[in-house]
């Protein structure tokens, strides 16, 4: 635990926004479901950082309790989200308000769902401008709105700020999604499953997007998906999230050549077109992720784990510094890396080399 | 836009000459007539008396002879009250069932909306639950029993209000109470739920993430969206004020159009029959047309086509 925070101490200072210790529950009448147990995540000026995990991960909880944008009934439990030196759990309304939209902001994976029905796209995009900057009169707001629907390539944007959400293509809903999100500058965009609901040569044109705006506006991007393909094109890191849990954290390239957690590995091999071997089998990761109202003792990814061991089913790993092959930067959330744990892998594959390796 | 209107007005006139039919037909069928009556009156009076009022030819001719009448707004004389024509009773009466139904509609929509709203903002709360408690009761009381109830508290017992006659304005206090009790309830848990679903959809977590005020969330955003469901059911509504009224003007005696719809069917008189029910039917498909407008209006969803 310790060098986790002098890690996260040291790179304070280039992080735009981190996660401590952040604990999210949902409270039904009858149970609680924690849906984050303890995450720690910083963002770092500049980068775009892909948050990695199936469904129900709690990689949206993470970021949606980050802007406190949670259905009222999910509650931040313990935990910090520092921005600009404050606690954002512990920020006033007006605060929130300054937060939100105008230096963090969000797009989410369903563009029709995202935008209110009954307003112009103009109308939602200028709402925002003048959220954040009420001093500009109405031209000013329309030019700036004419400017963002041009900026995220929507053709013929003066008569489509005038259109409803309904008469937009998914892609395009995306797009304006996105160019309201882009409308005050923000330092840092939080992108929600952007693509997840969208054709895949909708979700490459949108990729492509969010890529030429990163490197034109040098904001930073969490990119949140299970499309472990979108976070290759896209990230530069890469956090990978396992039932409220980070499992591992790497730069992108180690992470596709020598994945470390046996959950990482099985997401890489349950998808096509990244391996060089375009015949090979996709191997789905048997099972499914636990059931979050009775979480597991031990690591929450031993019972689907072909590598796990007694110690795993009964004691939780820590999320430990690993260096492998010379790459700085990388943490995992496994026994098999943990040097003061007994070293009896079930079966010898690539994970029990890798384990060598750490210790040589 | 002009094509749906020339369509959409077609079929309102269609509409009414089925209403028209159908009630002459049930009308006809029902036995007796305008004339029947205890004592026994000599055929030859009778006979005189359907000559006079051209009951004696064959009923297809009668009917069309009725809509030759309604071309004309010509609701005929009535067959009971000598020297009345339907005309007379609508021109007399509506004017106070349609201040009644105004104000109720009126009183409906500022009460209910509100109410839903602040059951929706406050859901589990003491405040919903003393909201919703009522809106329980309105629904499920008869609105005969709500206006014996206001009537024994604040007429007899606390003598506030005038007990019947609508001469000065506080006459409209208690029947208005009474009649929109059952609407305000309706539409209020209607409001509640409807704003309930709308303040868990994605748009309104976007609108947060903008970095709104949440009364502008809730005004701009929820509201339009949670009021669609309630402008729909707006015209059943006026169908419910409008039935719901004979009954209030019978117990506060409001000298309203109620009485003779209510009155001429026992009686069977004809010609006031077939008058309010056309009148009442004309009224009614015309406000659910115009819900439907406004409806299009509110909604960009939904085209007219």
């Amino acid at each position: 635990m310790d060098m986790i925070n002098q890690r996260s101490a040291s790179r304070g200072a280039d992080s735009i926004l981190e996660i401590r210790g952040l604990h999210t529950s949902f409270f039904t009448s009858a149970c609680e479901i924690p849906a984050v147990r303890g995450v720690d995540i910083a963002v770092r000026r500049g980068e775009c950082l892909g948050v990695v995990g199936e469904s129900g991960s709690g990689k949206s909880v993470t970021f949606l309790s980050a802007l406190r944008l949670l259905a009222s009934t999910g509650r931040i439990k313990r935990g910090e989200i520092i921005y600009g030196g404050h606690d954002l759990t512990k920020a006033s309304a007006s605060r929130l308000r300054e937060v939100r939209g105008g230096e963090i902001a969000m797009i989410f994976q369903d563009p029709m769902s995202s935008l209110n029905p009954l307003m112009t796209i103009g109308a939602q995009i200028g709402e925002m401008i003048r959220a954040h900057g009420r001093s500009m009169n109405k031209n000013a707001v329309d030019a700036r709105t004419l400017e963002l629907l041009s900026t995220v390539l929507i053709p013929e944007p003066e008569k489509r700020l005038r259109q409803y959400p309904h008469e937009f293509s998914g892609g395009m809903r995306q797009r304006a999604m996105i160019a309201m999100a882009l409308a005050c500058k923000p330092s840092l965009l939080i992108a929600d499953e952007p693509t997840t609901a969208l054709d895949v040569s909708i979700q490459d044109q949108i990729l492509k997007l969010l890529r030429r705006l990163q490197t034109d506006t040098g904001m930073s991007i969490v990119f949140i998906t299970h499309d472990l393909g979108a976070v290759a094109e896209l990230c530069t890191r890469v956090v990978v999230m396992y039932a409220g849990l980070v499992m591992e954290e790497s730069p992108i390239e180690p992470l596709f050549d020598a994945p470390l957690h046996p959950y990482t590995r099985g997401l890489l091999a349950s998808i096509p077109g990244l391996s060089q071997d375009r015949s090979r089998r996709l191997i789905p990761i048997p099972g499914s992720p636990p059931d979050m109202s009775a979480a597991p003792d031990g690591c929450p990814f031993a019972p689907r784990c072909e590598h796990a061991r007694n110690i795993c089913l009964s004691n939780p790993p820590a999320l430990t510094p690993i260096v492998s092959d010379g790459q700085p930067d990388r943490l995992c959330r496994c026994w098999l890396y943990a040097p003061d744990a007994p070293r009896n892998p079930l079966n010898g594959g690539f994970l029990s080399k890798a384990a060598q390796g750490v210790e040589s | 836009m002009r094509r749906y209107l020339t369509k959409r007005l077609g079929m309102m006139l269609v509409t009414l000459l089925l209403i028209t039919l159908l009630t002459f037909i049930l009308m006809h069928v029902v036995p007796g007539g305008p004339f029947t009556n205890d004592k026994q009156i000599p055929e030859s009076v009778l006979s005189a008396l359907r000559k006079k009022y051209k009951l004696d030819e064959p009923l297809a001719v009668q009917y069309l002879r009725y809509l030759g009448g309604l071309a004309r707004f010509d609701f005929g004389p009535s067959l009971k009250y000598t020297g009345k024509s339907v005309n007379d009773f609508i021109q007399s009466g509506f004017p106070f069932s349609a201040r009644l139904g105004a104000l109720t509609l009126v009183f409906v929509l500022l009460a209910s909306i509100p109410m839903g709203v602040v059951s929706a903002l406050r859901s589990g709360r003491w405040q919903d639950a003393l909201l919703m408690g009522a809106a329980t009761l309105g629904v499920t009381i008869p609105s005969f029993v709500i206006a014996t109830g206001l009537l024994y508290i604040f007429a007899f017992r606390l003598g506030w209000l005038p007990t019947f006659g609508v001469a000065k304005w506080q006459g409209y206090v208690l029947p208005v109470a009474a009649l929109g009790g059952y609407s305000i309830s309706f539409l209020a848990r209607l409001t509640r739920s409807s704003l309930l679903e709308v303040m868990g959809q994605d748009y309104i977590r976007t609108a947060r993430a903008k970095g709104l005020r949440e009364t502008r969330v809730i005004i701009r955003h929820a509201l339009p969206n949670a009021l669609i469901p309630v402008v729909t059911v707006l015209g059943p509504t006026v169908a419910n004020l409008l039935t719901g009224s004979f009954v209030i003007e019978k117990i506060f005696a409001i000298p309203g159009m109620g009485a003779h719809f209510v009155n001429s069917i026992t009686q069977r008189d004809y010609t006031t029959i077939m008058g309010t029910t056309v009148f009442y039917a004309t009224f009614l498909i015309s406000m659910v047309f115009i819900v439907d407008l406004f409806y299009c209006l509110l909604d960009p969803r939904i085209r007219l086509e």
